[in-house]
């Protein structure tokens, strides 16, 4: 093995540039990138009629598209987005995995719509792996709908152009004189019709439109985009069918428990080998080196045996002899005491510079200054990691739940020493991701767990593995400074961020100042400088990236600097954002801030809300916003406050411009779903770590927001344009803890400065 | 009267009056004299061997029989720490004058007693004498082992001295004035250590005579089950009546049918001595789930029945315990005494504990998680019900593991006093009024001060 | 070899009897909609109805199953109030990513099969065992009222 102080780096740089590569939301329009890609159609569909697929890189489509059909001859029409049956039924495959943002039903909606399918006779599909012809086929970043929004127009627009052609041809008629509704070809003048499965073996043979030349329709021509939908696995998520990654069952599988040392980096020396394979139901037992790097494998013991209960119970019995000699020893208290003693020595460096800080500061009518720090807080999604591999014939054949099956390809050829092609893998529905499996570690250990066994095995982590074992949301600290003038508006801001480094020379991943921020908190005169800690435990993208965290403290410290200047909260924010100052330079491409956009979400949030209104007494009302993940987002919660700082909340209103909703009933889920799992962090969620091991390894440590303290309702509200829509699944968490924190201000006067809230003794009421 | 003269009688009125005090302590050192009798010298004793080993193991070597010895005199409890090596020491008492910390009796010569000779190891045990001359605070229960023959503490020395040593130094105690004088500990000797041995009662059986050296010299039942007096030692008035120890109370297991073990059967204390639990009584937890599993659930049945027989001789005392409620709660929430007294605690019980203890108490999964009948439940102090909850349970047994999660790291003490209130009140005789600072009280009380995590 | 009756068939399992019944159905009798979630009864996605009443599966041994009828969220689309409860959560789109959702629904039949008209407070009583990390209780919520209103 490596060195293992530089493997925590490089394994840390592949998830910051991992982080960084999901994030990006594409900012031109369509046509810049369209000419790289062609449509294809895929030989040896057979008699299921149209199939149409992408193709991103020349004309080879045909010879990659019948290799992966060889290697798994199961499902023929695996790089496809369309097939088009005799009886009218469409099967759409969704190239991107569901991990609860509800993509399988969006991504079926947004080329239905083109393609003017019957969405009652649209039967969705899961494609498995295949980035050569399905490109990016990720979940992270709130980007699955802005990355495959135009390819997924087009793909449904070329096949209806297809099929219309079929018909023109078959009724000697003009195509622009035939009508698509509902799956339905329709010549008005002759009076004749047919559907699209009648079509589809004529319309396979047609000429395959170039891209650049199709019409994609127009918002107010969109027929299935923006309704309410219904999720398209719910039948089968409700009757309990097989789905999930951990559901998978093969003939002859085993089961696997993977060990790895408790404080990260540490190796196995030995262990009691012989009492573990002498366990009821172990078949074998065996140490793996590892590749040293956290985001494949590190060291470890697998265990081998019947059944998963079998597995764990002589995992109960393991006991390993570590080598901590490279292992981490971080400590969460010793962060926390070290950060507040730094926080005061601002750097002489500066990241973001504008104007001149201290001179403001001098002149400034009002300053204030304020400390804020959160913790550590782990993914744990219900599905615990798991991953199914078979090692035959060469090919490692997976069934991965991952948020990003294609960029796990090449990690899981070279752990298994072989080419990326050869590793084959199935998409499975997945058990929430919030980030956790934008990593692939688990299917990286099965598969040299796989290796070792003559039979497919599943590798089956433990709930207590997944808490020791996450790529965890760093903590923070910020120390903020910032004056007012003699107007009341927001002269300058100076930030001291106390972040941490896994290199010593950049932010560990999830761990830097996001843009978003950089770009969205303007002020005349600036300054931001951070400070790193050395880090050993990996950290990663936990739901919203940096903003889930920093968007508290930053617009929490906003509404401390709106008191100050004597302002409405409301205009003092409409007033901050709309600020014509410098921008910082570069501009980080895919940050479209739009002070417009922000506005409105800020202003009709405080409609909604009911800003202003008078309040009994320990009730408050209080709002914030973000930018984040190319949404622009309004939060307002009212809430009471006892005396024993027990929580009512009262209302809590979301309000976001993400472009045009695709499925109003999925997007309403999201923006339900993400403030009601950032007020569950917010309340209670931390990670503490002391001598490098994770301490709380569980749920009963992990108080996740339970139903009778989850919010009865949560109205959100969505702002539509013709921007092109961007993603769901984060924009509504970064706002809500400010919002929250804000509130409780406004029904106390106590200002919360440190998340979570029960360490400050807050609770939420019953 | 001269001023003098007037000293010289309130001084002598408080001799008295200090004098009769500390003889009443001293009259509640010995555990055995509430049988009467006479007793004698072990050796002038006619019957079946009652100290050493038992039958079975008459004919095997020392350190096996050792062995059978350390886990009956429970040394592994108190001189390990929570994660540590077996018998490295380092378990805190946390007491109300500070904090103490066990020591390594592992045979490493530097931190352990691998350089101990038989007689400084007796000291030890009987006296509570270090090798170094220095004196033991009676946390180590010498003024209990001090029964114990000395082929059988030698036979526990034995035993000992064939555990790998492990290199584990003493942590330092933190004592506040006058406690951190240990030379003070002279005079607590003189009064409360008897320095004898083991003496049979010639008035009783064998089998009594078999379970008072188990419960006394060995098992020291009474440093944790009878209360202290003034200078923290047990006071036999009340013995076995039941204490608070290491912020659990130890309960009364004197025949006392409310609030000791008159109600149970003999089957009942058997299967909880030598399970740690009994149906319908529920399960140790704590300090008496270790002494189950390190000690109690190691005895031959033989030993144990004698145990059983030995407590049944036990004088009633009542405290202020009430009986047990063996009925279930009703089937709905809404439904039984805590409906509507604590909602808060309600709705923390719907979610981290209903699953499976159910509204009933009666659990549908498994005996070992039924609240209904069980005398922590029924007191109404509910102390032992919120550390089960900071702390929960992991017992290896040999029926397996018996799990319970902690609920300490990721509630509140608030939280954590409503779900015990709720639960003493729904399940139990009375519900308790626990606050939050109480809950932090409790914490402190039974702190460790390593934590280790296991495995993955 | 132990005999149980799940989904109201017989089934015949050669484990032994401390193994959870969760790991049975799954991983012997292929049954895999009942989910593994924390293995400790803290979230609720292995919830089963055992003789009627919903159990955690991840706790219940298969010695302790005894006589008692198994019901799995494979089977409870044949009772009523499941089938019913089925229906509203579909109706709702209460699934994000759907893996708490076998435990929620097996909890929310149990609750109507006890009590059909359930309050808010009934539904947190008996719903609030069951962690959704998506945080779908709203919905969760709605979907038990629907199913309470549909006539038998």
């Amino acid at each position: 093995m490596a060195d293992t102080q530089s493997s925590f780096a490089r394994s840390d740089a592949y998830l910051s540039a991992l982080i960084r590569e999901v994030r990006s939301v594409p900012t031109a329009s369509a046509t810049v990138t369209m000419g790289r890609r062609t449509f294809f159609k895929l030989a040896g569909a057979g008699a299921a009629g149209l199939v149409l697929g992408f193709h991103l890189g020349g004309a080879a489509f045909a010879a990659d598209g019948a290799n992966v059909d060889t290697v798994d001859s199961k499902d023929q029409a695996m790089n496809a987005f369309i097939r088009i049956a005799p009886d009218n039924t469409i099967t759409i495959y969704s190239k991107c995995p569901e991990i609860g943002q509800g993509i399988k039903t969006s991504f079926g909606v947004i080329i239905a719509d083109e393609l003017d399918a019957d969405w009652n006779h649209v039967v969705m599909e899961q494609a498995d792996i295949n980035p050569k012809v399905y490109g990016s086929q990720g979940a992270g970043g709130s980007t699955s709908i802005p990355h495959a929004w135009d390819q997924l127009r087009q793909a449904g627009a070329g096949a209806k152009v297809m099929l219309i052609a079929a018909a023109a041809g078959q009724w000697a008629v003009d195509s622009s004189q035939i009508t698509a509704r509902d799956s339905i070809l329709t010549h008005a003048a002759s009076g004749r019709s047919a559907t699209y499965g009648s079509l589809a073996a004529a319309a396979a043979k047609m000429p395959v439109p170039d891209p650049r030349d199709l019409k994609l329709k127009t918002r107010t021509e969109y027929r299935l985009i923006g309704k309410r939908y219904r999720g398209v696995d719910d039948p089968k998520v409700v009757s309990g069918q097989q789905l999930f990654g951990i559901d998978v069952q093969l003939p002859g599988m085993v089961y696997a428990t993977y060990t790895k040392c408790p404080a990260a980096g540490g190796k196995v020396k030995s262990f009691n080998v012989d009492e573990i394979k002498a366990q009821r139901g172990v078949l074998d037992a065996f140490a793996v080196d590892g590749t040293g790097m956290m985001v494949e494998v590190m060291p470890g013991v697998a265990i081998i045996a019947r059944d998963t209960w079998s597995a764990f119970q002589a995992k109960n019995k393991l006991q390993v002899d570590w080598d901590l000699s490279k292992a981490s020893t971080d400590s969460t208290s010793q962060f926390s005491v070290q950060a507040s003693k730094l926080a005061t020595s601002f750097p002489q460096k500066a990241d973001d510079k504008v104007g001149d800080v201290d001179k403001s500061f001098a002149n400034a009518a009002k300053t204030v200054e304020a400390y804020y720090e959160y913790p550590f807080a782990a993914h744990v999604p219900l599905e615990p990691m798991n991953t199914t591999a078979y090692w035959h014939d060469g090919v490692m054949e997976m069934w991965v739940p991952t948020q990003q099956p294609d960029r796990g390809l090449p990690l899981i050829g070279k752990v298994a020493g072989i080419a990326p092609e050869k590793v084959v893998m199935h998409q499975t529905r997945v058990g929430g991701g919030f980030g956790r499996r934008l990593v692939n570690d688990y299917a990286c250990e099965a598969a040299a767990i796989a290796q070792k066994v003559n039979a497919p095995v599943k590798l089956q982590w433990t709930r207590e593995d997944d808490f020791a074992h996450d790529f965890y949301r760093p903590a923070g600290y910020h120390q903020f400074k910032g004056a007012i003038d003699k107007n009341g508006r927001l002269d300058a801001w100076r930030e001291h961020f106390i972040t941490f480094t896994a290199d010593g020379k950049k932010e560990a991943s999830g761990a830097n100042l996001t843009d978003n921020l950089r770009y969205s908190i303007k002020a005349p005169n600036l300054r931001r400088a951070k400070t790193m800690l050395p880090l050993r435990i990996p950290t990663g993208a936990w739901r919203a990236p940096g903003d889930n965290a920093q968007v508290f403290a930053a617009q929490s410290f906003m509404h401390e600097l709106s008191l100050a200047s004597g302002r409405d909260h409301v205009e003092f924010l409409i007033d901050a954002v709309n600020r014509d100052v410098p921008e910082l330079a570069p501009k980080d491409k895919s940050v479209n801030f739009s002070p417009k956009r922000a506005t409105d979400v800020i202003r009709m949030c405080a409609e909604k809300a009911g800003w202003g209104k008078t309040l009994p007494k320990r009730s408050g009302l209080g709002l914030a916003w973000c930018y984040s993940h190319a949404g622009h987002v309004a939060q307002a919660i009212e809430l009471s406050v006892d005396t024993n700082k027990q929580i009512k909340i009262g209302r809590i209103v979301v309000v976001l411009d993400v472009g045009p909703i695709i499925d109003m009933a999925g997007s309403e889920a999201q923006a339900q779903g993400a403030s009601t799992d950032a007020l569950s962090t917010a309340m209670g969620l931390k990670i503490n770590i002391e001598n490098g091991r994770i301490q709380e390894q569980n749920y009963n440590a992990y108080p996740i927001l339970r139903m009778p303290f989850a919010p009865m309702t949560i109205d959100a509200y969505f702002i539509q344009s013709d921007n092109p829509p961007t993603g769901m699944g984060e924009p509504a968490f970064p706002a809500l803890a400010p919002a929250l924190g804000n509130s409780i201000f406004a029904a106390t006067g106590e200002r919360v400065r440190r998340l979570p809230l029960r360490d400050l003794g807050y609770a939420l009421a019953v | 009267m001269t001023m003098k003269k007037a000293i010289g009688i309130v001084v002598a009125a408080i001799a008295v009056v200090a004098l009769g005090f500390s003889g009443c302590l001293f009259l509640g050192r010995d555990p055995m004299s509430f049988a009467g009798g006479s007793t004698v010298a072990l050796a002038a004793y006619q019957g079946v061997d009652i100290t050493g080993v038992p039958a079975q193991l008459a004919s095997a070597d020392l350190v096996k029989r050792g062995e059978y010895l350390t886990h009956a005199a429970d040394c592994q409890a108190c001189h390990t720490a929570p994660g540590g090596a077996p018998f490295a020491g380092g378990f805190a008492f946390n007491m109300p004058f500070g904090t103490i910390y066990s020591t390594n009796i592992t045979p490493d010569k530097q931190t352990g007693i691998g350089n101990y000779t038989d007689a400084q190891f007796l000291a030890a045990v009987h006296k509570g004498i270090r090798a170094d001359g220095e004196k033991l605070y009676p946390a180590m229960p010498y003024s209990s082992y001090t029964y114990m023959t000395d082929a059988d503490a030698l036979a526990i020395k034995a035993y000992l001295f064939t555990l790998a040593p492990v290199h584990a130094p003493a942590r330092q105690d933190q004592l506040s004035w006058p406690f951190s004088q240990r030379s003070l500990l002279a005079i607590w000797n003189v009064v409360f250590n008897p320095d004898e041995r083991f003496r049979p009662n010639t008035g009783q059986s064998p089998q009594w005579n078999r379970g008072a050296y188990l419960a006394e010299a060995m098992g020291h039942c009474g440093e944790c089950h009878t209360p202290r007096n003034l200078a923290y030692a047990p006071d036999n008035h009340g013995k076995f009546a039941g204490a608070p120890t290491a912020g659990w109370r130890a309960y009364n297991i004197t025949g006392d049918k409310d609030s000791g073990i008159g109600n149970w059967s003999d089957q009942d204390l058997f299967s909880y001595l030598s399970t740690g639990h009994a149906n319908g009584h529920g399960g140790a937890a704590g300090p008496m789930g270790e002494a189950a599993d390190d000690s109690l659930s190691y005895l031959v049945p033989d030993d144990t029945h004698a145990l059983v027989a030995y407590l049944r001789s036990i004088p009633s005392h009542a405290s202020d315990l009430p009986r047990t409620v063996k009925t279930a709660a009703p089937a709905s929430y809404k439904e039984g005494v805590a409906a509507e007294s604590n909602s808060r605690g309600e709705k923390i019980f719907a979610g981290a504990c209903a699953s499976c203890h159910d509204w009933t108490g009666v659990s549908p999964v498994t005996d070992y998680a039924t609240l209904t009948g069980v005398r922590a439940v029924n007191d109404p102090s509910a102390t032992n019900v919120a550390q089960t909850v900071i702390n929960g349970v992991n017992r290896k047994t040999v029926e397996g593991t018996i799990f319970m999660p902690a609920f300490g790291e990721g509630y509140s003490d608030d939280d954590i006093a409503a779900v015990a209130n709720y639960v003493t009140a729904r399940f139990g005789a009375k519900g308790a009024n626990l606050t939050g600072k109480d809950v932090a009280d409790l914490r402190k009380q039974a702190a460790q001060q390593s934590k280790e995590t296991p495995n993955g | 070899m132990l005999t149980l009756t799940i989904n109201g068939l017989s089934h015949d399992v050669d484990v032994p009897e401390d193994m959870p019944l969760l790991w049975v159905l799954r991983d012997h009798l292929n049954l895999v909609g009942t989910k593994y979630g924390c293995g400790i009864a803290q979230c609720g996605v292995c919830t089963v109805h055992v003789g009627g009443k919903p159990v955690r599966s991840c706790q219940l041994t298969i010695g302790d199953v005894g006589t008692r009828a198994v019901v799995t969220i494979e089977g409870i689309g044949s009772t009523p109030n499941g089938a019913k409860v089925q229906q509203a959560w579909m109706e709702a789109a209460v699934p994000q990513c759907g893996y708490c959702q076998a435990g929620q629904i097996m909890s929310a039949t149990a609750l109507l099969d006890s009590n059909p008209q359930p309050d808010d407070s009934d539904i947190d009583a008996a719903m609030a065992g069951n962690i959704c990390r998506c945080g779908t209780y709203i919905r969760i919520r709605r979907a038990i009222k629907n199913a309470a209103a549909k006539s038998a």
